[in-house]
């Protein structure tokens, strides 16, 4: 371990830029595009310096350190939100003329998929010391009650009667399912078993993760909801939900490092040689 | 004495039932009781805390809790 920020400086600062990027967003008076593009670039922004923190904080571990590995994995997922957040910024920005880019989905996914495998890592760490029988009975049903509120709240009423398709009602069930299987169950389990250990101050920063995973999950409850029934509005305040989840998983980070650096033994100083002051 | 001075110290960062799991643990490999308990298996039971922590602490953390453990039992 290197160095390490205080969670909440980051915090401020994140929070801060988001809230104004928020409330220029809400309240300006700019058109559709303006508003959906700014919005794009203050998140990609954010996101970015969060995904910045989360892998240094990363890399600070050494080579061996299983933290490592494991923070290495949320911080590619943040960096891939990041990164999908600048191919949706650009995109809006190009225009009809942006259809070479990659779509910024896939990016938001691939967080997905490295949250969950940062998830399954976690819970691998904690099996000496865990039972994890209660903990997975506990979010098989959670997960199956999500899927049959999905199915029957989501995509019978809204997503099979709008879409145009097979492909495009599995492209408009996509996020909802990846939340609860990707996001929702994984960062639950990992909560629960962690749970079993009382107030651990080792596991403490991925009580943080799994919270961010849970908000970026709900953020996209309501986005999908505000899209199905046609109140959402690209660029407005529903957009921030995920920029929330991604600054309290950059603080489990900071969390994480402010711990490891509690361990870190300070550089010892030569004492100052005695003077006999009264030598004459 | 030597069993509430390693949950006294490894309490704080894995909880009071991993840690004191631990001390059984040792106990029970070495076929004793946990008041049989004694310094001849204290470098079994610091062997069983680090193989405990490594996978969920930093390598500087785990000799650290370590050497506090020794320190609280010298």
């Amino acid at each position: 371990m290197k160095r390490s920020v205080s969670p909440l400086v980051v915090f401020v600062l994140g929070a801060s830029a988001a809230l104004a990027l928020a409330m220029y967003s809400a309240f300006a008076p700019v058109s559709d595009d303006v508003r959906a593009y700014t919005t794009a670039l203050g998140i990609a922004g954010i996101c970015s310096l969060c995904a910045v923190v989360i892998l240094g904080v990363a890399l600070s571990f050494g080579r061996r350190e299983p933290w490592r590995r494991q923070w290495l994995l949320v911080g590619a997922g943040v960096a891939s939100y990041a990164l999908g957040q600048i191919v949706h910024a650009a995109s809006i920005a190009l225009g009809p003329t942006a259809q070479w880019l990659p779509s910024p989905d896939a990016f938001v996914i691939a967080q997905y998929v490295l949250l969950c495998a940062a998830y399954i890592a976690v819970a691998q760490s904690y099996r000496a010391i865990t039972d994890p029988r209660r903990p997975a009975i506990v979010v098989a049903i959670f997960g199956a009650v999500a899927l049959a509120g999905l199915w029957f709240g989501l995509i019978v009423p809204f997503v099979l009667p709008q879409s145009t398709g097979v492909a495009d009602a599995l492209r408009l069930a996509l996020y909802p399912a990846a939340d609860i299987l990707l996001l929702l169950v994984p960062g639950a389990f990992v909560a629960l078993l962690l749970a079993q250990l009382g107030g651990a101050r080792f596991a403490r920063p991925w009580y943080l993760v799994a919270a961010g995973g849970g908000v970026l999950a709900l953020a996209d409850a309501v986005m999908m909801w505000m899209l199905a029934v046609g109140t959402y509005l690209p660029g407005t305040l529903v957009d921030f939900g995920p920029v929330a989840a991604e600054l309290i998983i950059a603080s489990g980070a900071l969390a994480a490092a402010r711990l490891a650096e509690e361990f870190m033994v300070p550089a010892r100083t030569p004492a100052a040689p005695e003077v006999a002051v009264d030598a004459a | 004495m030597i069993r509430e001075s390693v949950v006294a110290a490894l309490e704080p960062w894995v909880g009071t039932m991993a840690a004191d799991t631990c001390v059984r643990a040792t106990a029970l490999s070495a076929g004793k009781d946990i008041e049989e308990f004694g310094r001849e298996d204290i470098s079994t039971l610091l062997g069983n805390v680090r193989r405990l922590l490594a996978p969920i602490a930093p390598s500087a953390a785990v000799d650290n809790v370590v050497a506090q453990i020794e320190a609280g039992i010298a």
